[in-house]
């Protein structure tokens, strides 16, 4: 039996719009965060820290570091709904790429909620 | 000047590997486009297979790459094509013999988007009625001749071609989903929201860039996107 023959799996569309509205994010963030550094360079750690845990830069980079992680994950999965085909090989790298961006996670939750509390 | 081809040859029953073969014509043999040089050719060696019917651009029957690009052979002059002409058929799907591939993918993609009009209505003794303004969402949309131009230029149907419709069955299910006359658009956006049917399609436009009639599937691939957003926003 063909993939066709069962029919819609009435999901994608989250996935889809999901993509898109954390692009928009991703480069409003990036773009702040360039003209920031440009215009007032930081040159030391004690001045990133000063920066990136001000409260309401603290969240913008909590967001920031999330959506990249699911932009990341449906952009990679996209890749391999693409070119890899064994249903076997798809599972197993979408598995690996799952628990890499998940420990990639549990170290941004470490960075906004640990190393850069007052 | 003689005009230089290099054809795609591939016999099933021969058992050789396809091989591409250096032919020419004289200059003065009349032809326009590059069917009648086709023609020409099959006249002097009639194993050359391809298909061809209406010779006008109508019936999408002799769509192939011509020099790297999907086109119809009956509507793409000679004059302008760079020699020799590399004539090859159409990407993507399995080759049957020479110019002539097996369409059933591209055709099984169309049927599964239900291209026809469903209407739970009783039928009217003489027409469905549709104001001048329905009937105008529809131009740019019913002209598709099924040539699979599109379909086999798109990458996303190369990777998944038993999975993703394609551009020429996505633009036919936006061409139902556009009919003031259609009351099915509910399962049709069923049927499409899927992670392959629909959404493997990543605005390439390859499929725009080939289209001999000039329609554009990603504009109505957009625009089922569109619907299916309002239906959850």
């Amino acid at each position: 039996m063909s993939a066709r023959d069962l029919g819609s799996a009435r999901a994608g569309l989250n996935g889809w719009l999901a993509q898109r509205i954390t692009a928009l994010y991703l480069a409003g963030f990036s773009l702040f965060a360039t003209l920031r550094l440009l215009l007032d360079p930081i040159t030391d750690y004690p001045a990133w820290r000063a920066w990136l845990s001000g409260g309401a830069m603290r969240l913008a980079l909590a967001v920031f570091l999330l959506t990249a992680i699911v932009h990341g994950w449906l952009g990679v999965r996209s890749v391999l709904m693409d070119y890899l085909h064994p249903g076997g090989w798809r599972f197993s790298a979408s598995v690996a790429v799952g628990l890499g961006l998940l420990a990639l996670a549990l170290w941004s939750v470490q960075i906004v909620f640990w190393d850069l509390r007052p | 000047m003689p005009i230089a081809f290099s054809i795609y040859r591939f016999d099933p029953e021969s058992g050789d590997p396809p091989h591409m073969q250096a032919v020419e014509l004289d200059a003065d043999s009349g032809t326009v486009m590059v069917l009648d040089a086709l023609l020409l050719l099959k006249r002097r060696d009639d194993s050359l297979s391809f298909r061809r019917a209406c010779r006008e651009g109508v019936c999408g029957s002799d769509a192939m790459n011509i020099n790297g690009r999907n086109r119809l052979a009956c509507i793409t002059p000679i004059k302008g094509l760079t020699q020799p002409i590399a004539l090859r058929p159409l990407p993507g799907l399995p080759v049957i013999r020479d110019l002539i591939v097996d369409q059933s993918q591209f055709f099984t993609q169309y049927r599964a988007v239900k291209p026809w009009l469903i209407n739970h209505d009783p039928v009217p003794e003489i027409e469905r009625l549709q104001a001048p303004a329905d009937r105008a969402a529809l131009d740019g949309l019913y002209e598709c001749i099924l040539c699979a131009c599109c379909t086999t230029a798109c990458p996303s149907f190369w990777w998944n071609p038993d999975k993703f419709l394609g551009p020429a069955a996505l633009l036919q299910a936006w061409r139902f989903l556009a009919d003031s006359r259609d009351q099915a658009s509910g399962e049709r956006l069923d049927g499409l929201e899927d992670p392959y049917k629909l959404f493997r399609c990543h605005t390439i436009m390859n499929c725009v860039d080939v289209c001999p009639k000039g329609l554009n599937p990603t504009a109505a691939i957009g625009r089922i996107r569109q619907l299916l957003v309002k239906r959850i926003l």
